[in-house]
C-alpha cells in the first residue's frame, strides 16, 4: 500500500460480515440513488468511489451499456442483468454483498441522525450527525 | 424494487472550484496526482429521461462536483419546476455572477437551496478552500429575498465550533432555516463534540 493510500486507511477498513447483519438502506430505507458525471447510476453515493468501485459486484454496474447515454430509457438500466442480480444478491444471499455494503448498512451503522430541531417563528434549526 | 418512486441525486458536471480537505473529488486529486475528476456534462437530453423516470424528487448534490458548473443547469432547473418535481440543490462552490443566480432562482422558484457555508462567510473558506463565503452568503439571501427556501449549512470544525450560538442568531434574525452538521469531515472525532 503506497503512503497516499495509508492515509485513508480508515477508508478501507470495513466491518467483518461475519459479525455483522446487512441491512441495506437502499432496500430498507430511503436512500437516494446516485447519477455520477460519469453517466452511471450507482444504489447510493457511498459506491461510487473509487476506492470501492473494484469491489465484487459494485464493479459489474461500471459497464459501458449501463450508462445512461448508451440507453434511451433509463428503466432499460434498472431492467438489465446487473442491476437484477445485484439486488437479487443483497435480498437472498447477503453473505456476498461486497464490503462497501457492510461499511455503511451493517445493522446498527447510523450514517444520517437528526439529534435536535429547535422551530421557532423566524426559522427552525436542526442539527445532524452525517457519516 | 420500484425506483422510479426513489429519489435520485444528480452529479450533472465534473467541475468544482474548490478544494474541501475531506471531500472526495480532493481525495481523488491526492490519489491520482492530477486536479481533474473524470466525467461530463450530463446533457439536457440525458437529463429528460431522468425526468421522464424520476418523479418524486431531484437532488443536484456533487460528490465530486458543484451542480451550478453544469453548462445547462439553469435550463435544467426549469425543466424539473415545468414537471413539477421537487427539486433540491446543495452548493457550496462560487464562481457564477450574480446575475446568474437571479436567473437559476426565476428558473424554478420551487426549489430548495442549501448553501454550504461552514461558520462565519468570511472564515468558511478555512475548510471550503477558494470558496469565497461572504458572496455566497449574499446569494443565499437573495434567494431568500426572492421568495425561494434555502438553508444555512454549516459543518461544524474545531475552527469554527465557537461561533456556532452567533451564527444560530444571526440566521433566526435573517429568518433563514439552518442545517447544523457534525461530520466525519472534521478531523476531530463526533463524540468530542458538544453538540447536546
Amino acid at each position: 500500500m503506497n503512503d497516499k493510500l495509508k492515509s485513508y486507511k480508515a477508508e478501507l477498513t470495513f466491518p467483518d460480515k461475519s459479525k455483522n447483519e446487512l441491512k441495506p438502506k437502499c432496500i430498507f430505507e430511503n436512500q437516494e440513488l446516485t447519477l455520477s458525471s460519469m453517466g452511471y447510476f450507482t444504489p447510493c453515493c457511498w459506491v461510487d468511489d473509487e476506492l470501492y468501485r473494484n469491489q465484487p459486484w459494485i464493479k459489474t454496474l461500471f459497464k459501458e451499456h449501463l450508462k445512461l447515454q448508451n440507453n434511451e430509457k433509463v428503466e432499460d438500466i434498472f431492467k438489465s442483468k446487473e442491476w437484477t442480480d445485484f439486488y437479487n444478491m443483497l435480498r437472498n444471499n447477503p453473505k456476498d454483498a461486497p464490503p462497501v455494503c457492510y461499511k455503511f448498512c451493517s445493522k446498527g451503522v447510523v450514517t444520517d441522525k437528526k439529534i435536535k430541531n429547535v422551530a421557532n417563528k423566524d426559522n427552525q434549526i436542526t442539527t445532524v450527525i452525517k457519516h | 424494487m420500484n425506483f422510479a418512486n426513489r429519489i435520485i441525486n444528480i452529479e450533472n458536471n465534473p467541475r468544482c472550484t474548490l478544494e474541501c480537505s475531506i471531500c472526495k473529488r480532493t481525495t481523488y486529486f491526492h490519489l491520482n496526482d492530477t486536479k481533474n475528476v473524470p466525467g461530463i456534462d450530463l446533457s439536457l437530453k440525458d437529463f429528460k429521461k431522468c425526468l421522464d423516470f424520476f418523479k418524486k424528487e431531484v437532488i443536484f448534490c456533487g460528490q465530486l462536483s458543484d451542480p451550478i458548473f453544469n453548462k445547462d443547469f439553469i435550463e435544467m432547473l426549469k425543466m424539473c419546476n415545468d414537471n413539477k418535481v421537487v427539486t433540491r440543490i446543495n452548493t457550496a462552490a462560487t464562481g457564477r455572477k450574480e446575475q446568474w443566480y437571479k436567473k437559476a432562482f426565476l428558473a424554478n422558484p420551487n426549489a430548495k437551496w442549501c448553501f454550504g457555508i461552514d461558520g462565519p462567510p468570511h472564515l468558511s473558506h478555512l475548510y471550503r478552500k477558494n470558496q469565497n463565503g461572504e458572496f455566497l452568503f449574499e446569494m443565499m439571501i437573495l434567494a431568500k429575498e426572492m421568495g425561494l427556501k434555502v438553508y444555512w449549512q454549516y459543518i461544524v470544525f474545531d475552527f469554527n465550533e465557537k461561533y456556532l450560538e452567533d451564527c444560530k442568531k444571526y440566521s433566526k434574525l435573517l429568518k433563514i432555516d439552518m442545517m447544523v452538521m457534525y461530520s466525519q469531515r472534521s478531523l476531530k472525532g463526533i463524540g468530542d463534540f458538544k453538540y447536546e
